[in-house]
């Protein structure tokens, strides 16, 4: 081997041997994923109509999630400063005088967990727990795991 | 002229400092060669043959402390030796001492630790006369033992509510990883028994103890760890040679008749 074809191979080599893992493109902190469901027919997915969500944050601030929308299922981000979140669930609220009002608060307890180098860590959700409930619209608010660690699955099934 | 070339490179040191780090050993590979063209040694033939000199070469990186001097949140040595085995063969060695600190998007990372690497390099330059270059390829086993802090932690989550910033500092002591490493480099003799060198190293973790509740991205003698286990450095090396013996360099008639003809 030569030294022009050593020098060569140097060259290639130093251009092709990185890959970047600089984008976090992993699952960081989950989000809390809400179903609907009809309150006597209770495996029937049932649409909420134009309903819109807000959440409190540890500012004690209302924090808008969506937009109205009538639909069956919903994504909420839960506080990771705090072990609860304050969740209220307005429905026809494109429309102020039909507007019904239900509220409740997730508890929860904190842990981080490493995802990787560009993501840092991610918070879940254990041994979550639903009080303060109110029922203006709703009939029940159901627990589907214990922990939310991923968005896989539905963690809460409102039935109304 | 050799000392012309010697301010040059180093000059080139400093000045490529801001280039991107594969643009550096390219350039300087570019110009050892030319200055080991240029190179012309003082004959010192005592026979018929050249000699070749057999000893142990001492030294150390020269990039770790010009890295420190521009980059303080990383301070590393690295000490270099090689002991020439036969014509082609050298036993190599390197330890090395790092702390260095990466600032990540959500949290900052402190590496603190040791490493050794073991192993040999195979010249493959035919050197003519008394010239004493080297293009080598090596192979090394590593291992090194290590800490990480890391501090300064967001967790990573939807922007749309309040972030929450971790206060405590996360420390994983007592880690180790040990690693293969192929080389490919060169050696320029400057001076008499002072060496200059470049290499590239390209890693591969065989193995290492994880961290709970982190992983190993950054270690000492392997610098970043990519996605594949693999790693990837660069050594600019001096080095000073402590000559014990020598031997005849052409020990076979033909090469001398081949170079008769010539």
């Amino acid at each position: 081997m030569s030294i022009k074809h050593l020098f060569i191979v140097f060259f290639i080599a130093t251009l092709f041997s990185c890959e970047r893992d600089d984008i976090c493109i992993d699952e960081n902190t989950p989000q809390l994923i809400i179903r609907f469901h009809d309150a006597i027919e209770t495996d029937d997915l049932k649409s909420v109509s134009n309903l819109f969500v807000k959440v409190t944050n540890s500012l004690d601030e209302i924090v808008e999630i969506n937009v109205i929308k009538t639909i069956d299922s919903i994504v909420v981000p839960l506080n990771v400063d705090q072990d609860y979140t304050k969740i209220t669930l307005v429905k026809n609220a494109n429309i102020d005088a039909n507007a019904i009002t239900d509220e409740f608060t997730l508890n929860y307890t904190l842990n981080s967990i490493y995802v990787s180098r560009s993501c840092g860590y991610k918070s879940i959700y254990n041994d979550i727990i639903v009080s303060n409930s109110s029922s203006n619209w709703l009939s029940q608010i159901q627990k589907e795991v214990d922990d939310i660690e991923n968005e896989s699955i539905a963690h809460l099934t409102i039935f109304h | 002229m050799i000392l012309k070339m010697n301010l040059l490179l180093i000059s080139l040191f400093f000045i490529n400092f801001n280039f991107t780090v594969f643009m550096k050993p390219i350039v300087i590979i570019i110009l050892m060669l030319y200055s080991a063209t240029n190179y012309s040694q003082v004959v010192k033939q005592d026979s018929l043959f050249y000699k070749d000199v057999y000893g142990i070469r001492l030294g150390f990186d020269i990039s770790n402390p010009i890295q420190t001097l521009f980059n303080n949140k990383r301070k590393s040595i690295e000490l270099v030796a090689d002991y020439r085995l036969s014509k082609k063969y050298f036993l190599a060695a390197e330890i090395g001492f790092l702390d260095n600190t990466i600032n990540e998007n959500y949290y900052d990372v402190q590496t603190k630790g040791q490493y050794i690497k073991l192993g040999a390099n195979y010249n493959l330059y035919k050197n003519f006369l008394d010239m004493e270059n080297e293009v080598y390829l090596g192979l090394r086993y590593g291992f090194s033992f290590f800490n990480h802090k890391v501090s300064k932690i967001t967790i990573n989550s939807d922007i749309i509510l309040p972030e929450n910033h971790l206060n405590n500092t996360l420390s994983f002591t007592d880690l180790n990883a040990h690693w293969g490493e192929l080389i490919i480099g060169m050696k320029v003799a400057v001076y008499e028994n002072v060496f200059l060198g470049v290499s590239a190293g390209f890693k591969r973790l065989i193995t290492d103890k994880e961290p709970d509740n982190f992983k190993n991205i950054y270690m000492p003698g392997f610098n970043r760890v990519y996605l594949n286990n693999g790693g990837f450095t660069f050594n600019y090396t001096i080095m000073y040679r402590l000559p014990l013996y020598k031997k005849n360099k052409i020990d076979k008639i033909e090469d001398v008749k081949s170079i008769e003809k010539k």
